[in-house]
């Protein structure tokens, strides 16, 4: 499913190389993109299977990301995303101590530690070929998402 | 000798504090600040949805006011145009950096006669904010 929605969505690359690029040339950084506002389970407790129509759950909780059909009925689905990152270049400071370093290109003169994750999460809503609520279910990945120094 | 422990102790601190100093400002001068701000695709015009007549306007009229699609998804019988749009707002601040992104999507289904059956727009979601700070929500 993740592998269909970057193909989707071309905005997941664009994303991903904002945040590889944003992240370079800098020997310390916290870095943290979000894609959407989360949906939490208390946002859904409306939502009664076999009562709640498609119209109720667009009125709570807005337009979805997707709709896919699926033998059973269609698919709403909900994607939000969290992605952290942390970097930290051991020997930047190097120069400041042997001032000789600094005559060596900065790109050989890094030790770099860097660490993240990037957390797809989605709400899916399963309904019947009438648009009444089925089931619905929450895919989310809450340790993805961590800033780490320690990459190994 | 204990005027000179303790001036060597002044000097360590001193040299230390400047080392601190000295490195901060140099990790700093390798960042910087920066706001920026992104899109893809268009913010809906309001007017061109409310234009959207269920049972009158057909996937030509559609087409005309708010473009191609940028999916067609065939669901439940229903052929359903998708458009959707994003905005990013990122900002950083010496060492910390948060990129904020929100979607916007619009569907129009249509039936059979390729008549519109029904717009799904929902209420807009508030534009992304511009924040640096990574942790917390």
């Amino acid at each position: 499913m993740t592998v269909r929605i970057f193909m989707q969505r071309p905005i997941f690359l664009t994303l991903l190389l904002a945040f590889s690029l944003c992240a370079s040339g800098c020997p310390l950084r916290w870095q943290r993109v979000t894609l959407n506002h989360p949906i939490k389970a208390d946002d859904v407790s409306f939502i009664v299977p076999g009562q709640t129509t498609l119209k109720q759950v667009l009125e709570k909780l807005g337009v979805p990301d997707q709709i896919e059909h699926s033998t059973i009925g269609p698919i709403t689905q909900y994607d939000f995303l969290d992605a952290k990152e942390f970097k930290v270049d051991l020997l930047a400071p190097l120069p400041l101590a042997v001032s000789a370093v600094a005559v060596v290109p900065g790109s050989y003169r890094q030790m770099e530690l860097q660490s993240g994750g990037i957390g797809p999460d989605h709400f899916r809503v399963f309904f019947d070929s009438n648009w009444i609520v089925q089931s619905y279910a929450f895919e989310i990945h809450p340790q993805a998402t961590e800033y780490r120094l320690w990459p190994f | 000798m204990g005027r000179d422990s303790h001036a060597s102790r002044v000097a360590r601190h001193l040299i230390a504090s400047m080392l601190v100093i000295a490195v901060f400002g140099e990790l700093s001068a390798m960042t910087g600040c920066a706001f920026v701000r992104g899109k893809y695709g268009d913010r809906f015009d309001p007017a061109d949805v409310e234009s959207i007549k269920k049972g009158t306007s057909t996937r030509t009229d559609v087409a005309a006011r708010l473009g191609a699609p940028d999916r067609i998804i065939e669901v439940n019988g229903h052929e359903i145009f998708q458009y959707y749009d994003y905005d990013l707002k990122s900002g950083t601040v010496l060492f910390f950096s948060r990129t904020n992104i929100k979607g916007q999507d619009l569907y129009v289904f249509f039936n059979k006669e390729g008549v519109v059956d029904d717009v799904a727009f929902g209420k807009l979601k508030p534009p992304p904010e511009f924040q640096f700070w990574p942790f917390g929500d």
